[in-house]
């Protein structure tokens, strides 16, 4: 099965990054790129989004709020928070959201792991 | 040299180094948060590279009276790391890294030791990230309070020896409902600012790039 | 260096040092340690450290260790944040204070080693603690038992320090208002900073200061604040003392209270008087209203010649057979009588506050069209001045009436300057406040204020109470009415104004009339008829000027009667229209008294263009007539009322070809 995967991130590394481990077990994934909220909701309203690995520490709207945009638009989407900052709070914080917290920089592990959780519980469409 | 200090380093390198400082800034965050005790607010709006007469400029602008917590990094790269802020907000971030309900008289006498620990954490956060993720080592030095206006921060005799680049990188720090802004500066001689950039691009390598593909 | 000297050389320092391997186990515990921690080397080499200390909480020192060895990492702890470090000792017993570096041995990775090294502080702090004690002693003695507020605020005006009092003063603890801007506690935040810059400026500020704080609990305290800056460790403190003037204040409004409700009464009582004046004068009024002056009188005999003239002209008609001529006399004389009705109104109104035909008047133009008649009421000894503003307010009154009033303010002016002088009249728009209007006995808001001021001799103070009073005149018999001014009162009341009398002896009168504005428009202007009868034939014109229908009318047939062609003009304007033109005109019949231009303004006009008119003057008032002096020549006067036969004798007198 091949999903479409959505990346955030102000960081254009950061987002290459996320690309390169992906491609590493999943080479015919689609992954669409979006710099910030914006450009990562015009991507959901254009395109078919499966899941979504968002930065939190964004300049503007952070990675919850724009998890929650995401959100409304798709209410059952697997939706990953990555960053290097994990305090207990935003941690919970990402729980709340529905949200798993993944440590930044992204291992190729950590990654997968997501990923491999997500299939497994089916929560990901597949029309 | 240039006169434009954006000809040092391309998009994608300057977009690698703020990903650092990031990280950095972050772990140092979640670090003050076991500390302090409550949530840290810790963000980087921008980092730059520019010129040390421009960083000067720009300290100067708002306030003239500072207090910086200094540290030298040696290695591959050399320098010295400055965490910066306005004088008149030193007492504050002390309260907000305490239990907030001291007295005047020990807020004053903590305010040495507590700015020293606190940007100890804060730069130890930045300048490990970059080292770990760079797989270089620095050795760096015990945190040192001084205070005083830009030209005095920027202009410190050598050794070591401290070039014409800063990097930038403004921070706001938000503990307790208290909000500080700060600064972080990084002051770099060519040769370590040449390494930099080439340790950038390895990173840039093995994170992002592609085996062979073209970095723009 | 050999290894036994290494070792010493580490005892012999006076820091702890801990060294410990890349499995974190302890490898060196030097002297100075073990005095400290009581814990000698043999018990901790070769154990963690959380073994050695198990009831410490080592996590920041444990992550600490890891950025050692892992990063090469130097981490400084200090005691300012994490007070409990190391259980640790000093010689006399004491808790050893101490902060903590911890770093890697080697210079470069791989790192084998760390250290702790421990640095003992308690002797500054203590050294710092007991002056700072010895200081603050007195310091806290006063500060802390002050019964005033003290507050410290930095330049910020973040407050860094507030005494107990604030508890007791403002209902906030002190760590509640320590680090919030002082700026909360007071009503006028704004004032409160004025004066906070103003000492940060070292600039003029006048202290103490009076500020109203808010408490706690929402209520309010009325402080006097004195404050003063000082500098310690390059650092500038602003320190201010908050004393509470409650007490103060509250005396000071009880006397304002008590000065309202003096005010209060007094207005009362005023109000009180005003009335039973009120009473008194209505009283009074009706005992007058039984009886006729020489005022009334005239307006009577003008209207009485009207009824009579005309039914001597029909019973002439009817004996001439001329039936169809009649009408015109039967309405006349129903006019006049209606007339003379209406002033019978006036009188009963004068009594009773009936409202008789009020219209909305310009009163600067009403001034303006009697201003000669004025002028001639008080002679020439008597200097007017006639002033008014731009755009007067209209009122809304009986023309008449108010044209009766100024006239009669006017009149008795000059008579209480029997030796010439001075009279101002002057209009204006005010409008009237709540007190005043209530001295008055008016509705507060726009009024036009129409005031009357002489340099005459003045009435003292037993003049002026009863000068309002029918009947009550100081004027000598025979010439006063003595209804003047009570009239002048009825009308203004009527209007809802007001009027006021001040007057010193010696030193004129001045009356102050005030009617509420007319918010409206004025009705179109009277139409003036001029008649129409220009028969260009060998007879001659008359020119009959008289603002009287019913005596003009009659007039007029009186004119036709001796073969004249008759020409009518209602006011001197319409007149002049007439004698500027190239009419014909044999004889000019004028009326003195005029609204507008005058009888005699018209004569002068006349005679600019007809040097040789004949004119006839007719005049109701006797004084006018008798001084004659203006009398020029072809010029002749009779007063009304006048007979028709005697008209037309004088009529006849002055058209004879020898005058």
């Amino acid at each position: 099965m091949t999903y479409n995967i959505l990346v955030v991130d102000d960081s254009k590394l950061a987002r290459m990054a996320v690309a390169k481990i992906l491609k590493v077990r999943h080479p015919d994934w689609n992954h669409l790129e979006a710099a910030n909220a914006d450009e990562a909701l015009a991507h959901m309203k254009t395109s078919k989004v499966d899941i979504a690995l968002l930065d939190f520490n964004m300049p503007g709207r952070d990675g919850f709020v724009v998890a929650s945009e995401l959100r409304q638009l798709n209410a059952e989407m697997p939706i990953a928070i990555i960053s290097a900052n994990y305090q207990r709070e935003i941690v919970q914080r990402a729980k709340d959201f529905g949200a798993i917290f993944l440590t930044k920089p992204l291992t190729e592990e950590a990654l997968h792991k997501f990923l491999e959780d997500v299939m497994a519980t089916g929560k990901v469409g597949g029309k | 040299m240039s006169e434009n200090v954006q000809d040092i380093m391309d998009d994608l390198e300057l977009d690698a180094l703020t990903e650092l400082v990031n990280i950095g800034v972050s772990r140092a965050a979640t670090n003050l948060r076991d500390m302090v005790g409550e949530e840290v607010h810790l963000s980087v709006p921008s980092v730059d590279l520019i010129r040390r007469k421009k960083a000067v400029e720009i300290l100067s602008r708002n306030d003239s009276k500072l207090v910086a917590v200094h540290q030298v990094f040696e290695g591959d790269i050399t320098g010295r790391a400055l965490l910066i802020f306005p004088e008149t907000r030193s007492l504050e971030l002390v309260r907000a890294v305490t239990s907030g309900n001291l007295p005047l008289e020990d807020i004053i006498d903590l305010e040495q030791e507590a700015l020293a620990e606190t940007g100890n954490i804060i730069l130890n956060g930045c300048l490990a990230t970059m080292a770990n993720m760079l797989q270089r080592t620095f050795k760096i030095s015990l945190p040192e309070i001084l205070r005083g206006d830009g030209d005095l921060l920027f202009n410190m005799p050598p050794p070591p020896e401290s070039g014409d680049v800063v990097m930038f990188v403004y921070i706001n720090f938000a503990i307790r409902s208290r909000d500080i802004q700060g600064y972080i500066a990084m002051l770099m001689d060519m040769p370590s600012l040449t390494t930099l950039q080439l340790l950038l691009r390895e990173f840039i390598q093995r994170t992002g790039g592609a085996d062979g593909a073209s970095l723009a | 260096m050999s290894d036994t000297e290494t070792t010493s050389t580490i005892d012999a320092l006076a820091i702890g040092v801990i060294v410990l391997d890349d499995q974190r186990r302890i490898v060196r515990w030097n002297e100075w340690l073990e005095v400290a921690s009581g814990i000698p080397g043999t018990a901790a080499i070769g154990r963690f450290l959380s073994d050695v200390f198990p009831k410490t909480p080592l996590t920041r020192v444990l992550a600490c260790m890891t950025d050692a060895l892992e990063a090469g990492i130097a981490s400084f702890i200090t005691q300012s944040l994490n007070p409990d470090l190391f259980p640790l000792k000093t010689r006399i017993g004491k808790r050893l204070i101490h902060n903590i570096a911890i770093s890697a041995v080697e210079r470069e990775r791989p790192f084998k080693h760390c250290i702790i090294q421990i640095l003992d502080v308690t002797g500054a702090t203590e050294r710092e603690q007991v002056l700072r004690k010895r200081q603050n002693a007195r310091y806290d003695a006063v500060v802390g038992s002050a019964q005033d507020v003290i507050l410290t605020v930095d330049p910020l005006g973040i407050v860094q320090f507030a005494n107990p009092a604030s508890t007791a003063q403002l209902g906030y603890a002190p760590e509640n208002i320590i680090g919030q801007d002082a700026g909360f506690l007071f009503k006028d935040q704004k004032a409160w900073k004025d004066i906070l810059h103003a000492i940060l400026d070292s600039s003029d500020v006048h202290l103490p200061a009076e500020l109203t704080a808010i408490r706690q609990d929402g209520s309010l305290s009325y402080l006097e604040v004195t404050a003063s800056k000082w500098i310690s460790d390059s650092r500038v403190y602003v320190s201010a003392i908050l004393r509470d003037v409650n007490e103060r204040r509250q005396i000071e409004e009880a006397l304002r209270d008590l000065n309202t409700t003096l005010e209060q009464k007094v207005t009362e009582r005023t109000d009180k008087l005003m009335q039973t004046e009120e009473a008194l004068r209505q009283s009074q009024k009706m005992e007058a209203v039984g009886q006729l002056t020489g005022g009334i009188a005239h307006d009577f005999n003008n209207l009485l010649q009207s009824i009579i003239g005309s039914l001597d002209r029909i019973g002439k008609r009817i004996s001439e057979g001329r039936i169809s001529e009649v009408d015109k006399f039967v309405e006349g004389a129903m006019a006049s009588a209606n007339r003379a009705a209406a002033l019978t109104h006036r009188l009963l109104a004068f009594a009773r506050r009936q409202p008789i035909d009020p219209r909305p008047i310009d009163v600067r133009k009403l001034l303006g069209s009697i201003e000669e008649l004025l002028r001639r009421s008080v002679g020439e000894g008597i200097d007017i001045t006639i002033t008014s503003v731009e755009n007067l307010w209209l009122v809304r009154c009986d023309a008449n009436q108010l044209e009766n009033a100024i006239l009669n303010l006017c009149i008795n002016a000059r008579d209480a300057s029997p030796d010439g002088g001075a009279l101002s009249l002057d209009v204006a728009n005010i409008v009237v406040d709540e007190k005043c209007a209530a001295q008055r006995d008016i509705a507060p808001g726009e009024h036009v204020r129409f005031r009357v001021k002489d340099s005459g001799v003045g009435m003292p103070q037993d003049v002026i109470d009863r000068a309002f009073d029918p009947f009550f005149t100081t004027k000598p018999t025979g010439q006063g009415t003595g209804l003047g001014l009570s009239m002048v009162y009825g009308f203004v009341k009527q209007s809802n104004g007001s009027i006021r009398l001040e007057s010193h002896p010696g030193h004129g009168t001045t009356v102050e009339i005030c009617l509420p504005r007319f918010r409206g428009e004025l009705d179109g202007e009277a139409e003036v008829k001029v008649a129409e009868k220009f028969v260009s034939e060998q007879n001659k014109f008359v020119l009959i000027v008289e603002d009287e229908f019913m005596v003009r009318f009659l007039t007029v047939d009186v004119c036709s009667e001796l073969g004249y062609r008759p020409l009518e003009a209602a006011d001197g304007a319409a007149a002049l229209k007439i004698l500027e033109s190239s009419q014909q005109i044999d004889l000019l019949i004028t009326d003195i008294g005029m609204p507008g231009l005058n009888g005699r303004q018209v004569a002068d006009a006349a005679r600019v263009s007809r040097p040789d008119l004949p004119i006839l003057f007719m005049t109701g008032y006797a004084e006018t007539a008798s001084s004659s002096g203006f009398l020029g020549k072809g010029m002749e006067i009779i007063t009304k009322p006048v007979s028709m036969n005697m008209l037309t004798d004088r009529i006849r007198a002055i058209m004879a070809p020898n005058s």
